[in-house]
């Protein structure tokens, strides 16, 4: 019996020991390495030429303005994307609830952006955005709207990239809310009917509440996703133009090869917003699990 | 219950059959582990398969080295790149070169670093000529001058515009391959059409690529010239105005405060202005810039020697090659990738041979540089009959070659990879968002000072 | 009367659909278009949407860029090999975030959730110092055990285990089910759509993954399919956009299958299943 408790004591400990022995390897040890390169002025290929430079790295991060354009960059893509795609995936849910073979073969559709590799999505929208012989402009022009320089001027290069971020999101989200409001028994729309409710009513007393774990879990995951936002990025635009687009994780990669130890120090402080972000989301979330 | 059944078996089945993946793959992993790092790490593939055989197998008992040769060269390039390595290793009974695609210049540099702190670095490795100076700095590269003097070779065997980065503190660290330059190349039909000479000169240049624009309407249908989006081509131009990138103090710019930047940037704008200049986008610009020119959308294109071949066999106009025009002097920077032996090789002598066979046997390189559009880098070979022959059917390739009298890189740095990122943002400021020349290059200028001086 | 109008509303309904659908689905058409161009057609300007004649020898200049063979059977080992390592990992850890109270909890799972967000891009040199250490840069292992904990994965399952009514639990644990079985035979089960959702997520993105590979590989006998389509494109000169596109679309393939068998789980089990 004693034996008994004591394996119930160790039992959660053994069934995450494994998860947790992949994250100590591949997380927080990469992590710990890099702490310790924030502190050099680090030679990656001759150790014997790193220099201890103390809080230098940091110093230069937080006087220049590169880095805060950077954070705001990856903030505005982050509000932007989530916020946008959880609307248009929502609606998009709605408009393809009902059951039918065109649903099913439209959702299936527009899951397509999600798994075509970025290089061919990415060259699509090259095509399509170019200035002065693309399809946005020639669509943009026949509407008597002036033509925009998309990704070739720094005012709507991010917008630009957070266009087809979205494009490319709201299929998979689509996806899980329509996953979602499938699972509402049909009962209590049923008894929203006899009372002769609006549609809109139903959908903002009804639906929603009934979703919103789903849709909260979105927005944990999305935000997260977007705030280390790459590959997009490096393929449409190279963080351009003149640092428009320049996210943080772009930021730090830029400095891989020439100054690791400056990169590092980013990589700390990336690490050290996101932490913020994480502890923020996790008392959000506990609470959250309570009213369940 | 039915349902409960059914979920179950088909988890069952997705379990299952991914299982006997992983168990698949940890065979093939053992396998690898078990030859070793000479057999499994080759290119030939079968070999892994073959490998799970008993491990009793003795290697065989002639000494065979294998060369790690790491290279950036991937489609048509790569193929003629497997050919010489085969005819290498089919001569040299002793050594196994293995060559193999680590990405584009830059992610071989990344690699090469990491793996170089790690010890599993390659013997050999092709390096973008702008990062030697930096691999040379960490003491990672071999110096080659007492094998070369050995081998009775000598430095000027080799064509003077491309040893640019080759030679630090004395040492001989990299040697030319596959090297290319700017080059104008030209739609001479349009420019006959419109009885226009090929321009030499910077206002020659203005005059004719102005005169070549067609608009319908507001829209410009036919522009005169286009560059892909690079530091290559404001860094050739502002050598041609007779600056210089780094100041030879190498603390500062040397382009800013004798207004030689705003000079150049300020034609590149008048031209954007007007409509005779189409600036590509930055991504995947070489393409677009290509794709006009082929389309017969631009008449004039700097653009790389490396495109000759391609362009040649795609367009259907006269089409043909001339230096970069000249504004007080002709000038262009040099590009593409250097051989260098790491330091820590511990098969020096056959990296060494399989370094001075590349470079000066006839079987080496020469084909390579035939095939590729690459320019020949040492004197013996530009006199060979094989490229004196081809020169003569196509002459476009010459004159790529005899541009090599002006070339000078004055871009040389330790640091010139960070200063690059900058120098980009600086473009792009200019190029695409217009904004005030001087006071971006000064933005420019104390950037680099910052990174110059660290 | 009252009718026709509604068949408008339901054909104009319809046609929205179509057109939406064809707006996602436009670069994958653009990549077989681009993928059975000429050399020439790709370098039009503007481009050419529809190819004179389909040059179905692309896929075979293609495949002939490479070991191809080696590439894909590369990169289902990974990919399976992620999945399989993944779910073993994930499944008992997510049970015991959503069904044990233990100390140091709030730690276990604040690190599962940092592990989610920190990108490889910043971690994957001290990683790659590590692997080499342990003398695994010439496997495929390099490509396999980064992956091994899916916090993400771990993350979506806890939310849907936690909404497993404890009474299940309860009468399964009073007819002596172990706590394997309980998994096994409840949570397992019950938690299908999740499984499916995280399973196509991950194949995907590892499938498709050219970073890592990249960086974790130097020889061509363990690489995936990602790099050997890389290999394709022109080192200098014209892009040749048709054969990688070609490259592209056999990339494609696998994925379009994997989505068609999971979307259907995703989409069914949600359907069906009573959890709420």
């Amino acid at each position: 019996m004693a034996n008994r408790t004591t394996w119930d004591r160790i039992r959660p400990y053994v069934m995450i020991a494994p998860a947790m022995a992949g994250i100590l390897t591949f997380v927080i040890y990469p992590m710990g390495y890099l702490i310790y390169l924030s502190f050099y002025k680090y030679n990656l290929m001759n150790r014997a030429k790193s220099k201890y430079v103390e809080f230098d790295n940091y110093k230069q991060i937080f006087t220049r303005g590169d880095f805060y354009k950077a954070l705001g960059n990856t903030l505005v893509y982050t509000v932007g994307v989530v916020a946008l795609t959880m609307i248009l995936a929502l609606l998009t849910a709605l408009w393809l609830k009902r059951n039918t073979r065109l649903n099913a073969i439209i959702q299936g559709g527009i899951f397509i952006p999600h798994i075509v590799s970025i290089v061919s999505v990415s060259l699509v929208w090259l095509w399509m955005m170019e200035p002065s012989h693309g399809m946005l402009n020639a669509l943009l022009r026949s509407l008597g709207i002036p033509p925009s320089h998309w990704l070739q001027s720094s005012r709507t290069a991010l917008v630009s990239v957070i266009i087809v971020a979205v494009w490319q999101a709201i299929g998979y989200y689509a996806l899980i809310i329509s996953a979602a409001l499938r699972n509402v028994s049909p009962s209590i729309y049923e008894a929203a009917a006899l009372d002769n409710a609006s549609r809109a009513k139903v959908f903002f007393r009804i639906t929603l509440p009934l979703i919103s774990p789903q849709l909260f879990f979105i927005l944990v995951i999305m935000t997260i996703g977007s705030f280390k936002v790459f590959d997009i990025v490096q393929i449409m635009t190279g963080g351009g133009p003149n640092d428009a687009t320049t996210t943080l994780v772009y930021y730090i990669y830029s400095y891989r090869t020439t100054n690791i130890g400056y990169a590092a120090a980013s990589g700390v402080t990336l690490m050290a917003i996101i932490g913020l972000l994480t502890f923020v989301y996790f008392r959000l979330l506990s609470r959250k699990v309570h009213y369940q | 219950m039915k349902r409960m059944t059914n979920m179950k078996s088909s988890l069952g089945l997705i379990l299952i059959t991914a299982m006997m993946v992983l168990i698949l793959a940890a065979c093939g992993n053992s396998a690898n582990d078990n030859s070793g790092n000479n057999a499994a790490a080759s290119s030939t593939p079968p070999a892994s398969e073959s490998a799970s055989a008993p491990a009793s197998s003795e290697p065989a008992s002639t000494e065979k080295t294998t060369i790690q040769f790491w290279h950036s060269l991937s489609g048509k390039n790569a193929e003629y790149m497997d050919a010489l390595l085969k005819r290498f290793n089919d001569s040299h009974p002793n050594i196994e070169v293995v060559g193999t695609f680590q990405g584009t210049y830059d992610e071989t540099v990344t690699k090469l670093q990491q793996s170089i702190a790690s010890n599993t670095g390659p013997d050999v490795t092709m390096l973008e000529r702008a990062y030697v100076e930096m691999f040379a700095d960490a003491d990672a590269l071999e110096d080659m001058n007492p094998m070369l003097t050995a081998s009775g070779m000598s430095q000027d065997d080799f064509i003077p515009g491309l040893m640019g980065h080759s030679v630090f503190n004395d040492k001989l660290l990299a040697l030319p391959l596959n090297r290319s330059t700017p080059i104008l190349h030209v739609n001479k039909t349009l420019l006959d059409a419109k009885g226009i000479a090929i321009p030499t000169n910077w206002d020659e240049m203005k005059k004719a690529a102005n005169a070549l624009v067609v608009k319908s309407g507001n829209e410009v249908t036919q522009y005169g010239l286009t560059m892909p989006y690079d530091t290559w081509y404001p860094i050739a131009m502002i050598t041609q105005d007779g600056g210089k990138f780094f100041s030879d103090d190498k603390k500062t710019i040397d382009f800013f405060d004798n207004g030689i930047g705003e000079d150049v940037f300020g034609y590149l704008k008048d031209l954007q202005k007007s409509g005779a200049l189409f600036y590509p986008p930055t991504q995947d610009s070489g393409t677009v810039a290509n794709q006009l020119f082929t389309s017969g959308k631009v008449a004039m294109m700097f653009q790389s020697t490396g495109s000759i071949g391609g362009l040649a066999s795609e367009v259907d106009f006269d089409y043909v090659t001339a230096f970069l025009p000249q504004n007080k002097q002709y000038a262009n920077p040099t590009g593409g990738g250097n051989v260098a032996m790491l330091a820590s090789s511990k098969n020096k002598e056959a990296a060494w041979e399989f370094i001075r066979w590349l470079e000066t046997d006839p079987q080496g390189s020469l084909a390579f540089i035939l095939q590729s559009g690459y320019l020949p880098f040492t004197k013996a070979m530009s006199e060979s009959k094989e490229i004196q022959d081809l020169w003569a059917k196509e002459p476009n390739r010459k004159v790529a070659f005899d541009q090599l009298q002006y070339a000078v890189d004055t871009n040389k740095s330790v640091v010139w990879p960070e200063v690059m990122n900058e120098f980009n943002s600086a473009i792009q400021a200019i190029m695409y968002d217009s904004k005030d020349i001087k006071s971006t290059l000064a933005t420019f200028k104390k950037e680099a000072e910052r990174i110059l001086g660290q | 009367m009252k009718r026709m109008e509604f068949n408008y509303g339901r054909w104009l309904g319809v046609i929205l659909k179509i057109a939406m659908g064809l707006f996602f689905i436009f670069p994958f058409l653009w990549m077989l278009s681009t993928a059975l161009q000429t050399l020439k057609e790709t370098l039009s300007f503007p481009p050419v949407w529809i190819p004179a004649s389909p040059q179905w020898d692309n896929f075979v200049r293609a495949m002939n860029g490479g070991p191809f063979a080696i590439y894909a059977k590369n990169s289902l080992i990974i990919t399976g090999s992620i999945i399989v390592l993944q779910f073993l990992i994930m499944i008992p850890a997510a049970y015991a975030f959503a069904k044990y109270s233990f100390v140091g909890k709030p730690l276990f799972f604040g690190m599962t959730l940092l592990a989610f967000m920190i990108p490889t891009q910043v971690t994957f040199i001290p990683v790659y110092l590590l692997l080499a250490d342990w003398g695994l840069i010439r496997t495929l292992w390099p490509q396999i055990i980064p992956f091994m904990t899916n916090a993400f994965g771990i993350f979506l399952l806890r939310q849907y285990f936690m909404q497993i009514p404890q009474e299940l639990i309860e009468s399964a644990k009073l007819d002596n089910a172990t706590e394997f079985k309980l998994i096994w035979r409840i949570m397992i089960p019950m938690s299908r759509p999740a499984l499916a959702t995280i399973a196509l997520f991950s194949f995907v993105s590892h499938w498709n993954d050219y970073f890592w590979p990249l960086v974790m590989t130097d020889s061509v006998s363990i690489r995936p399919l990602t790099l050997g389509i890389a290999a394709l494109k022109e080192t200098e000169g014209i892009t040749n956009w048709h054969v990688i596109m070609a490259g592209n679309a056999v990339l494609v393939g696998p994925i379009l299958v994997v989505y068609a068998f999971f979307s259907r789980q995703i989409v069914r089990a949600f359907v069906y299943s009573g959890i709420k």
